[in-house]
């Protein structure tokens, strides 16, 4: 199933405002991430079904705030081998990305190497594994 | 003279009864309340045995069904919440929230009929610690009415 037509629009959109930073997404249960925006929900998420071994990227919308009924709005996947499902692996990486904190990490990691002595870098561990090069 | 004694002592006389059966009336009281704990935990543990049971068996639907009635039961449960037997209430929050991660989950991927095969491995690794979680407390509660019940006699 390709992205549906109506939403071409929005995940475009969607993914340019999380490249920004002005969408905050955050992470719920399991592999699942979402945001809020006004009174919706958008809820997307990622893997391999157990059934058939196809990799998909899942997408929702849902009523928000919550009720104890089902809030679903509109649900839809693709599947590997769907237009579209290049697009939305991109995009459900940039949001989990942005979710870990990756960005910070990679900066503070770079910060600390081109500032520190090279002799200094504590790179040890306590297994006493050693680097082979 | 030997009338205010006789008086006296069958005074203290029904004190000490009254305080016999007030002692076997609290013990009773906690038994039952025991018997009462442990039966709703019996049932927490049989639910999550089935959700683990449905979700190993790729049977979502049933699954996410199985998953509600878990938290239904938790939140009906009389200990929920409550400090009773020495279980803090932030026990049985987290227990709550991780039940409610694991139905919202079995969900989802009913609602598009697929499940993630990392994702299925996580819930059944995460159902089978609530149910050890929920089999220890009832392990628990199970050798409390034994001295309940040993208190009584």
């Amino acid at each position: 199933m390709p992205i549906p037509n109506e939403y071409n629009a929005l995940i475009s959109l969607l993914f340019r405002r999380t490249m920004e930073g002005s969408i905050t997404w955050e992470k719920i249960a399991y592999n699942q991430l979402q945001t809020t925006i006004n009174d919706t929900t958008i809820r997307i998420w990622a893997g391999e079904d157990d059934q058939t071994n196809e990799r998909f990227v899942a997408f929702q919308l849902r009523d928000y705030p919550s009720s104890y009924d089902d809030n679903t709005i509109d649900h839809w996947y693709v599947e590997q081998g769907d237009s579209g499902y290049a697009q939305m692996l991109d995009f459900y990486d940039t949001v989990r990305r942005q979710v870990s904190g990756v960005s910070e990490r990679l900066k503070s990691l770079m910060s600390y190497l081109e500032t520190v002595d090279s002799d200094k870098i504590d790179s040890s561990n306590e297994s006493g594994s050693r680097n082979p090069f | 003279m030997i009338g205010v004694w006789l008086t006296l002592w069958q005074v203290v006389k029904a004190r000490k009864a009254s305080e016999a059966t007030k002692r076997a009336i609290d013990s009773t009281v906690n038994t039952l309340s025991a018997i009462n704990h442990l039966s709703c935990t019996e049932q927490l543990c049989s639910r999550s045995r089935d959700v683990m049971h449905l979700i190993s068996s790729r049977n979502i639907t049933s699954a996410a069904i199985a998953a509600f009635e878990l938290r239904e039961s938790l939140a009906k449960h009389p200990m929920f919440k409550t400090d009773a037997r020495g279980y803090l209430p932030e026990f049985w929050d987290t227990l709550e929230k991780d039940i409610m991660n694991i139905h919202e989950a079995l969900e989802s991927a009913v609602t598009i009929k697929k499940l993630d095969s990392e994702l299925r491995e996580s819930l059944v690794l995460s159902v089978s610690s609530i149910h050890m979680l929920l089999s220890e407390l009832a392990g628990k509660l199970n050798r409390e009415v034994g001295k309940e019940n040993a208190y009584s006699k």
